[in-house]
């Protein structure tokens, strides 16, 4: 039914009537293209925000020591509260919604050197557990495991940068010792973190730590619990902690400065539903944008059909059908409105991809990776193309039925 | 070509209803140049109308070349539009946005001649009206003696049984008029049936037969 003859037909009038499709053109286009860019840019600050998190457990409670903010029970304020090993272990074994845990010992930054070359690096002493939780990615080697905290093994895990800087490209790691603050450490593994300022890192055994740096004291500064508990179970678990950790230490257990509880379902909890909120807003926006896009091409077919009243008396004074006309106005306004509709699309994922391309490398930066959902984005262009022909077929069907004769009186 | 028998119609505006035509009898035959005559508001436009079957009548038959033309689907009626009837109208309705030779060849476009052809063949009655020059011409470019030939030559080109001028010269001035005129005998003697509807005597006086229209009934009819 649709031959060349047709379209040539009808690109021959849309082409003499170049304003009335351009501003067709345009509302359309400009509604594809907003709804585009505002898409991407909503997916960009959703990446930004999840890569904030860093893949970093979601379901983890980290604990570690303050500084008391409250006198209590006659001792002073100001005292700073220390954990240990132990607490680690009494948490895990206490509460059931814990299944995990892992205890961390920093000891600051330590000199390290391999050969002729040093630097400086965050040196940490870490439980096994501790490496799993972190979703860390393993390029050589090994972990640190349970038999070298049981043995004090003195073993290094090495940061991806402290590996770069000190070893030569893909070299080899396997039997090499690593000096740290003048002793040797054999290095088992090369791990790279989510988040590209964590690489620095050099771990170690916790046990092996606090025999060397701590005097075989048990004081660890940080407990990393894996947590199995929604949101307001994962809350009163962390009121608990803090409970029991108040009663064992002495101060109030609402001194929040005595303690710090980082809990990691409430925060991504609430960082989600800012996501959420986000993308509802920017969803809303673009539809809005695709209702007035859609809006713009009913009336300008409703005003260009009824412009062309006369247009379409002459056409069927000269054997028209009535479906050829219907046909005509439809094939016109779906042939502007998946054109131009494409060129917003075009232009709204160049602008995309070009923030992208910019925004790369930048840390801090509140998009990443925003880019378009094509899915979404042809929906849409499909619903505006859907739009434009009922927008052409309402008016034409019934400037079709008009009777030739008063078609032609039309002025 | 035409036969029209008891032809009866009537136009409501309102709950005012116009009875415009009484009972038309009329008889055109084949190769004929027939002018129909009378004041504004005898009916003899409505009367085009119908014959052209751009509106439709009440009551009575009206067989065109043998066929009859009574409650056509709009499909069947912009058939025998297409390949039976050119029009020609006061006010030319040549479409604005096209060139003459675009105007021309629209008729054959409906009758699904290639473009190409239908091009070569507009092109060749353009030729024929005196217009080739012109073929590239948007309409407003033109004269109104010009357009109304470029509308004849549209008439022409999709090959019809029939020509039907409403006031093919109403818009013109008596010497363009005139050559207007000279161009449908022309085509009248070349075979062609035309049917004109006009107010003027002298117009009407160009034709072989007058039907002379009153108050929706033919009151005589004068043959030359």
């Amino acid at each position: 039914m649709f031959q060349s003859e047709a379209l040539t037909e009808i690109i021959d009038t849309l082409s003499k009537n170049k304003l009335r499709t351009a501003l067709t053109g345009f509302a359309v286009a400009w509604g594809i293209f907003i709804f585009v860019v505002l898409l991407g840019m909503g997916n960009g600050v959703e990446n930004a925000m999840e890569e904030g998190f860093g893949k970093d457990a979601q379901n983890k409670i980290s604990v570690s020591g303050g500084t008391t903010s409250e006198e209590y029970k006659g001792l002073q304020k100001g005292r700073p509260i220390h954990i240990y090993n132990e607490d680690a272990e009494i948490l895990e074994e206490y509460f059931d919604e814990v299944t995990g845990y892992a205890s961390t010992y920093w000891f600051g930054t330590k000199t390290a050197n391999y050969k002729d070359k040093n630097g400086s690096y965050q040196t940490n002493g870490i439980g096994a557990d501790g490496l799993e939780m972190e979703n860390l990615n393993l390029l050589q080697g090994r972990f640190i495991n349970g038999l070298d905290i049981l043995h004090n093994r003195k073993v290094v895990l090495l940061g991806k940068t402290p590996y770069e800087e000190l070893f030569d490209k893909d070299e080899d790691i396997e039997g090499k010792y690593l000096k740290i603050d003048g002793s040797s450490f054999l290095i088992v593994g090369v791990i790279e973190y989510n988040n590209p300022w964590e690489n620095g890192r050099l771990l170690v055994p916790i046990s092996t730590a606090q025999n060397i740096y701590n005097s075989g004291s048990d004081r660890i500064h940080n407990i990393s619990l894996i947590v199995d508990a929604d949101l307001s179970a994962s809350k009163k678990l962390e009121n608990k902690i803090r409970g029991f950790f108040g009663r064992k230490y002495d101060f109030r257990k609402d001194d929040k400065r005595a303690l710090g509880v980082q809990n990691n379902i409430e925060e991504y909890g609430r960082a989600k539903g800012v996501i959420i909120a986000i993308k509802l807003f920017v969803m809303i926006i673009g539809i809005l944008t695709l209702i007035s896009g859609i809006t713009g091409i009913s009336n300008i077919m409703l005003i260009s059909v009824k412009e062309r009243t006369k247009e379409i008396g002459i056409r069927k004074a000269l054997g028209a059908r009535p479906n050829s006309i219907i046909k005509q106005v439809i094939f016109e306004s779906v042939l502007i409105t998946s054109l131009a509709g494409y060129i917003g699309l075009v232009l709204g994922a160049v602008l995309v991809e070009g923030i992208n391309y910019l925004t790369k490398g930048g840390d801090s930066s509140a998009f990443l990776n925003p880019t378009v959902d094509i899915k979404t984005a042809i929906i849409a262009t499909v619903v505006l193309i859907v739009a434009g022909a009922l927008a052409g077929w309402l008016p034409a069907r019934k400037a079709a039925k008009i009777k030739p004769i008063e078609a032609l009186r039309y002025e | 070509m035409i036969k029209l028998h008891n032809i009866h119609k009537s136009y409501h505006v309102g709950k005012e209803s116009l009875h415009v035509l009484k009972g038309i009898d009329l008889h055109i035959k084949e190769g004929e140049l027939v002018s129909i005559m009378g004041s504004s508001g005898s009916g003899k436009s409505t009367l085009l109308n119908l014959v052209g079957l751009l509106d439709n009548y009440d009551e009575g038959t009206y067989h065109l070349d043998g066929n009859l033309m009574k409650n056509l689907t709009e499909n069947q009626a912009a058939y025998y539009r297409n390949r039976f009837l050119g029009f020609v109208f006061q006010s030319f309705n040549l479409i604005s946005f096209k060139n003459a030779q675009e105007n021309v060849a629209l008729p054959l476009y409906y009758q699904g001649v290639k473009r190409e052809e239908r091009n070569a063949i507009a092109l060749e009655y353009l030729d024929k009206v005196g217009l080739k020059p012109w073929a590239e011409h948007m309409p407003n470019e033109l004269s109104g003696g010009q357009k109304q030939r470029v509308a004849i030559a549209r008439a022409l080109a999709s090959k019809p049984k029939l020509i039907l001028a409403d006031e093919p010269t109403g818009a013109l001035d008596t010497t363009t008029s005139y050559e207007v005129m000279e161009l449908l005998k022309e085509i009248h003697h070349e075979g062609m049936t035309v049917v004109i509807v006009t107010h003027e005597h002298d117009i009407a006086e160009m034709t072989q037969k007058v039907i002379h229209l009153t108050d929706g009934i033919i009151e005589k009819i004068t043959e030359h």
